[in-house]
């Protein structure tokens, strides 16, 4: 697993280490130079100390260099410039070669390299050398006293990188507890307020996502209690119709008992059932989709309405009826036709009259259930898709959920679902726009 | 006894007041809070039975209101909104008593004869006086231990004397307890009443005030 402090760790400690490393090197090597132009002076002014000296009259050596004696010192010797042969020579262990050019050379000396200055002083050649290892050793302490503060800055850089990663993802830390804490059943906003700034788009989108759940959760509650309320009352009737059947004298009480304990359960089983088809009619059902012949559809459910349109004394009338195929879910298609006529048909008093056109504009099939009721005030039209809203006042017994399942249906088919009053009959107008299957 | 019922939808209210009219309470029905308030205007009431769930005025509503008026008539709650907090609300916003639905009949009479017998200050179920006693619960009337057979209507003016045994009862007063709306008074229909209960319980028990009333004879210390 990938982790933001481990990424920052290695790439923070990388960078410093190598940092640090390139410091170094450059110290190192300035140190380096300026050892290197000592340690040539140093050879310069002994070249010249020697030329200075009154020189022996035959070749001898300084006495007191044993064969162990390490070389460390330098090594001078004096020629004629025409005689191979040394005037002078300060070791017996090393010679210097007999070609050497005036100037700075490097030479390689029983295996080891040296540094050479050679002049012609005062008629002489004066050589001296010195082991380049002498200044590398000087290099070298000098370098080690200044780079091993710079050395023990690493593991500090480290330990205040560490600690600096980790406040630095406090935050995270914390708003992580705060997502812990949350459940089902608290689903509050993670405070935004003091977060950093790179936390806090993903907090708002954190909550965000949490007011959605809280907001479906309680819808899903509300439902479920408001299901559960509305069984309530069809229930309540048949517990008192069951107790008034019981307490009926004769026959003919008994016989109104019943009819009436019968009408009881027939409005229970509906609420149940509409319950159910509101439920399956719900946006994340999915349904089978064809191509739906709508005229035919609104033929059937026409027909299958006008046997309790006429026990109502209502004239139901299919005014037109224009061939157009869309797509969508037929069953909910004729759910939606159903509630509509249902309730076209319910709300219109004896006498009264209910029609239903079926048109096709340029891009949508258009549905209208016009009726020649009362229509509703304005006041509750807003209401009047609301699950389990009935209008008041009204002798109607329904669900309160026809309206509800058939916006449903709409959402379902992106059509639009419309009631307004004013219709050409004079009550209530439903209007719902379906969009045209390709080439239908 | 005269009751209303406040309760929008049509089953349960069919059942309710079929039920009540059934044990002879005089009983309106509405359908809506504006209603209640309209009918609770006229006073007439000893009892109401409210929903909550109402078109045009809440019933928590309404009962306040009727509360802010300083009226005491008893209301009982009949609701499927039974949850602790919505009960303390009921009882709170001036309800006497809370009914959750689904309720049963039989213990909604019984709610129902409890506040009205709490109503009129009586702890005892029964009303006695002068030999006579009736019995809410059961409806059954004694006469000195024997039972008496009375119609409908003449038991329900027999509890409302009894109510308030010492009270002077208005005709207009007694009649208003009799009927609900829409039931037809005829101008005599209460002296017939009147005179078959005086036959049945004996003559002195029910004196006439002329042109104001009638009103039970006092308890005399032998009866007691």
């Amino acid at each position: 697993m990938s982790s933001i402090r481990r990424r920052l760790l290695y790439g923070l400690l990388i960078g410093i280490g190598a940092l640090l490393c390139a410091a170094a090197a450059a110290v190192y090597a300035e140190i380096s130079d300026e050892v290197d132009e000592v340690f040539d002076a140093q050879l310069q002014q002994a070249a010249y100390a020697f030329s200075s000296l009154p020189l022996p009259s035959r070749p001898q050596t300084e006495g007191r260099e044993s064969a162990d004696t390490p070389l460390r010192h330098l090594v001078v010797e004096v020629r004629d410039p025409h005689s191979p042969t040394p005037i002078f020579h300060s070791s017996i262990r090393v010679s210097l070669p007999a070609s050497a050019v005036p100037g700075w050379s490097n030479i390689l000396i029983r295996g080891r390299d040296w540094r050479m200055y050679g002049a012609l002083l005062a008629g002489h050649y004066v050589a001296v050398a010195q082991p380049l290892s002498v200044r590398r050793q000087a290099t070298n302490e000098i370098a080690a006293k200044l780079l091993l503060p710079l050395a023990a800055a690493l593991p500090l850089a480290a330990l205040i990188v560490w600690l600096g990663v980790g406040r630095g993802l406090l935050p995270l830390q914390r708003t992580a507890q705060e997502v812990r804490r949350r459940s089902h059943a608290d689903l509050s906003p993670i405070a935004n307020a003091g977060l950093p700034l790179e936390l806090t788009p993903l907090v708002t989108a954190l909550n965000d996502l949490m007011g959605q759940l809280q907001r479906t959760l309680r819808a899903q509650k509300d439902f479920i209690a408001d299901a559960a309320h509305e069984l309530l009352t069809p229930l309540t009737a048949l517990t008192l119709q069951t107790q008034l059947l019981a307490r009926a004298d004769d026959a003919e009480q008994r016989a109104l008992a019943l009819s009436e304990l019968g009408a009881g359960l027939a409005r229970t089983i509906h609420v149940a059932r509409q319950l159910l088809t509101l439920a399956r009619q719900d946006p994340d059902f999915s349904a089978a989709v064809a191509d739906v012949d709508l005229a035919a559809l609104v033929r059937e459910a026409v027909a299958a309405h006008a046997p309790t349109a006429a026990a109502y004394g209502i004239g139901l009338h299919l005014a037109g009826c224009a061939p157009a195929i869309v797509s969508g879910d037929a069953h909910g298609l004729r759910i939606l036709l159903d509630n509509l006529l249902d309730n076209a048909v319910k709300y219109t008093p004896r006498g009264g009259r209910v029609e239903v056109h079926a048109l096709r504009g340029a891009d949508a099939a258009v549905l209208r259930v016009e009726d020649s009721g009362a229509g509703v005030p304005d006041e509750q039209l807003a209401r009047i898709f609301d699950r389990f809203y009935r209008r008041p006042g009204t002798e109607v017994t329904g669900s309160g959920l026809g309206l509800a399942i058939a916006r449903q249906v709409a959402l379902r088919h992106h059509a639009s679902l419309t009631l307004r009053n004013g219709g050409a009959l004079g009550g209530l107008l439903a209007e719902c726009r379906l969009p045209l299957a390709a080439g239908g | 006894m005269r009751l209303l019922l406040v309760e929008d939808d049509a089953m349960i209210g069919r059942a309710v007041a079929q039920a009540l009219r059934a044990e002879h309470y005089a009983l309106d029905w509405v359908r809506d809070g504006e209603e209640a308030e309209a009918a609770l205007a006229a006073g007439v009431y000893d009892l109401m039975l409210l929903d909550l769930s109402l078109p045009k005025r809440d019933g928590l509503e309404v009962l306040s209101r009727l509360r802010r008026r300083g009226l005491e008539l008893p209301v009982l709650i009949m609701t499927a909104r039974d949850a602790v907090e919505n009960r303390v609300a009921g009882l709170d916003a001036g309800a006497d008593d809370y009914l959750p639905k689904p309720f049963d009949l039989d213990e909604l009479s019984a709610r129902i004869r409890a506040l009205l017998r709490r109503r009129h200050g009586h702890a005892e179920p029964l009303l006695k006086h002068r030999g006579v006693s009736l019995n809410p619960a059961t409806r059954e009337v004694l006469r000195d231990g024997a039972p008496v057979a009375l119609t409908g209507r003449e038991y329900a003016l027999l509890q409302a004397l009894l109510e308030r045994p010492s009270a002077l009862l208005a005709r207009e007063q007694i009649l208003d307890k009799l009927y609900g709306w829409g039931e037809e008074v005829e101008s005599n229909t209460l002296d017939v009443y009147i005179h078959s209960l005086r036959r049945k319980l004996g003559a002195e028990f029910i004196v006439t005030v002329r042109g104001v009333g009638y009103s039970l004879a006092p308890a005399d210390a032998q009866q007691r």
